[in-house]
């Protein structure tokens, strides 16, 4: 089965890396650099991993648009919120809006794929997940 | 009249004189013709010249007839017991103010036959008066406290001819009286300090005005107590061999002036406190932008090093060398970290509760810090369970960075004092003493400065965030360091009943 996986970062070096962790045989990775186009890619197809910045083009809240149609577009998407700037009523709000992890950068490679992992998202880190967690529902 | 009563009248201090109810004069006392003849009326000085005079022929303002005629009319119908006004009187040298009062005389029946005048000089009084209410503005217009100094100083000279005049402070370190302010003094430096600390001590002891005669003048000292305490005293000097009414006006004066000072110093140190505060404030923004700009690259650094290091694992030099790199990341993460912490601070949750407490959770989480630099601890608690309004988490921080800084200093093998006490307000005082050498007083001067740091390695926030945490708490944090008693940390929270100054 295919993953369906989608970054949405406004730094292209974090984007970049993100994107080459998630490049394994098994898994499709959308990388996006905007809400507008965040929002065009949930429109096209559903998730089952989102990672998303949550200040997004000097937007504060672009991050929490893109959780708030995820929501609506790719309700069973594993949410991870990414933030430079972790404050609790943004952990709050991300917390409302659906994103069930909610990681400060500089974050670890290893925490991110392993909770991909959980989620039987492979990754090059853990290649293997999804057949290994073969049978759990996606965001479950 | 009596003789007697005549006698009585002419003694009087006062200017009297009765007109009938038509404003004629009918009797003037002996002070009425000192004061006519001295201010340019001796026709009228004899008693027998001026009875029979109208009064309104005198009087030349239509407004002032006026308002004679009114008060002589309330009084006549009983409406009021007494009238009384100030009015500027001129000479050419000088200019004085007198006060007028106007009562009634009634004959056997208590009818209104006449009036009684009397007027007496009330300028010194006036001037006092004056002087405090222009001393009252000068010190609510400015905060510079030389200004104020200075401004009470000179109203003091012009309301009681003080020659000299000195403001001593309470000092922070509680040791002493420093002289903040003196002027009219001729003593050098030390002579100036014997002849007034004592006196200062005995009205701040005292809580009142003492006064020490000499041959040559009088010495006074008022205690300049303010909302929060005695902050010190002011001492003035008037030269000669004032009269006992001008020593005790003049103490007045002093007290007054020294009781609104203390309140306009006060006043300043609050203002001064709110202005680092708000310095802090931006350089808190400043840092917490930075800060944020600085997450994303050193994610972007870090991620693009983990992903080398999966894709060579079995490589031992790139291992090597993304190790290094991803340290400096994690190094670099810290810095960011504290940054973030000092300038964006979450609000301090004060409740009431136990400082040795926090101490308690802080040493038993840190026995390994001591232990790997074989330090020993001697802690002394306060003698009573002390409740201030604390955030026993922000508190622990401060606590947790003072102690490791204590220990970072500390030569090996030696002993950290800590001592904690009930202060008489109630306060709740800490101390930490180390036996490193001594930090030398332009480092010390700057230690609570952020970014200032002379340890390897340092960040140069922890102190500035311990002091920010500490004035959330409304207490203080000081340190002091000499070559014989190592360096000591000392912080002092309010009681949990002294209510937060607006």
């Amino acid at each position: 089965m295919s993953c369906n996986i989608l970054i949405v970062e406004d730094e292209v070096s974090i984007r970049d890396s993100l994107a080459e962790l998630f490049e394994v045989e098994g898994t499709r990775v959308i990388q996006v650099g905007t809400l507008d186009e965040a929002k065009a890619a949930l429109a096209a197809e559903p998730y089952q991993l989102i990672l998303s910045d949550i200040r997004l083009g000097g937007k504060r809240d672009g991050g929490l648009q893109v959780m708030a149609a995820a929501g609506l577009l790719s309700p069973e998407a594993v949410v991870i919120a990414l933030t430079a700037f972790p404050d609790q009523d943004n952990r709050l709000a991300s917390q409302r809006l659906g994103a069930t992890y909610f990681l400060e950068k500089p974050a670890d490679l290893e925490t991110i794929a392993s909770i991909a992992a959980k989620h039987s998202v492979p990754s090059s880190l853990f290649p293997h997940a999804a057949s290994a967690a073969e049978g759990t529902s996606p965001g479950g | 009249m009596t003789d007697f009563a005549r006698q009585v009248l002419d003694a009087l201090p006062v200017t009297v004189y009765t007109v009938d109810l038509d404003g004629r004069i009918t009797s003037a006392n002996r002070s009425w013709s000192h004061f006519a003849s001295e201010n340019g009326a001796p026709a009228l000085a004899p008693e027998t010249s001026v009875c029979g005079q109208s009064l309104w022929s005198a009087i030349v303002d239509p407004s002032y007839r006026e308002q004679l005629r009114e008060a002589m009319e309330l009084l006549r119908l009983g409406k009021t017991p007494r009238v009384s006004w100030e009015f500027p009187c001129s000479s050419p040298d000088e200019e004085r103010v007198f006060l007028m009062q106007i009562t009634p005389l009634r004959d056997g029946t208590q009818r209104v036959t006449g009036f009684v005048f009397s007027t007496v000089d009330i300028t010194p009084s006036h001037r006092s008066r004056e002087a405090l209410i222009d001393a009252g503005l000068a010190l609510s217009r400015t905060i510079d406290l030389d200004r104020v100094f200075y401004e009470v100083g000179h109203q003091l000279q012009r309301a009681v001819s003080a020659k000299a005049f000195a403001v001593l402070l309470v000092g922070e370190s509680d040791a002493g009286l420093e002289r903040s302010y003196s002027m009219g003094y001729d003593d050098p430096a030390p002579v100036l300090e014997m002849r007034l600390t004592p006196l200062a001590h005995a009205a701040i002891e005292k809580l009142d005005v003492v006064s020490h005669v000499t041959p040559h003048g009088v010495e006074v000292a008022a205690p300049m107590r303010g909302g929060e305490g005695t902050i010190g005293a002011m001492t003035m000097y008037i030269e000669g061999c004032p009269a006992r009414q001008t020593i005790e006006g003049a103490t007045r004066v002093l007290a007054t002036l020294a009781a609104q000072t203390a309140v306009a110093i006060e006043r300043a140190w609050l203002v001064r406190r709110a202005g680092r505060k708000s310095r802090l404030e931006a350089i808190g923004e400043v840092a917490a932008g930075v800060a944020h700009e600085l997450r994303n690259p050193l994610f972007g650094i870090s991620a693009a090093a983990q992903l080398l290091r999966y894709r060579s694992r079995d490589d031992p030099d790139v291992e090597k060398v993304v190790g290094r790199i991803l340290r400096e990341v994690t190094r670099l993460n810290r810095l960011v970290t504290s940054l973030l912490e000092f300038g964006r601070p979450r609000v301090a949750m004060l409740v009431p509760g136990d400082p040795d407490a926090v101490w308690d959770d802080v040493l038993e989480g840190q026995t390994g810090l001591l232990e790997s630099r074989s330090l020993s601890l001697e802690r002394t608690r306060s003698p009573r369970v002390v409740s201030c309004r604390i955030d026993a988490e922000q508190l622990a921080q401060v606590f947790l960075n003072v102690l490791i800084n204590a220990a970072d200093h500390a030569p090996a093998g030696t002993v950290l004092t800590m001592q904690s006490s009930v202060m008489p307000s109630g306060a709740w005082r800490f101390r930490l003493t180390n036996g490193g050498s001594a930090i030398p007083p332009d480092v010390l001067a700057r230690v609570f400065e952020i970014f200032y740091s002379n340890k390897p390695g340092g960040t140069g926030i922890g102190l500035a965030l311990c002091q920010r945490i500490i004035e959330e708490h409304l207490g203080e944090i000081s340190l002091d360091s000499s070559p014989q008693h190592g360096t000591t940390i000392t912080v002092t929270i309010p009681p949990a009943e002294v209510e937060a100054h607006a």
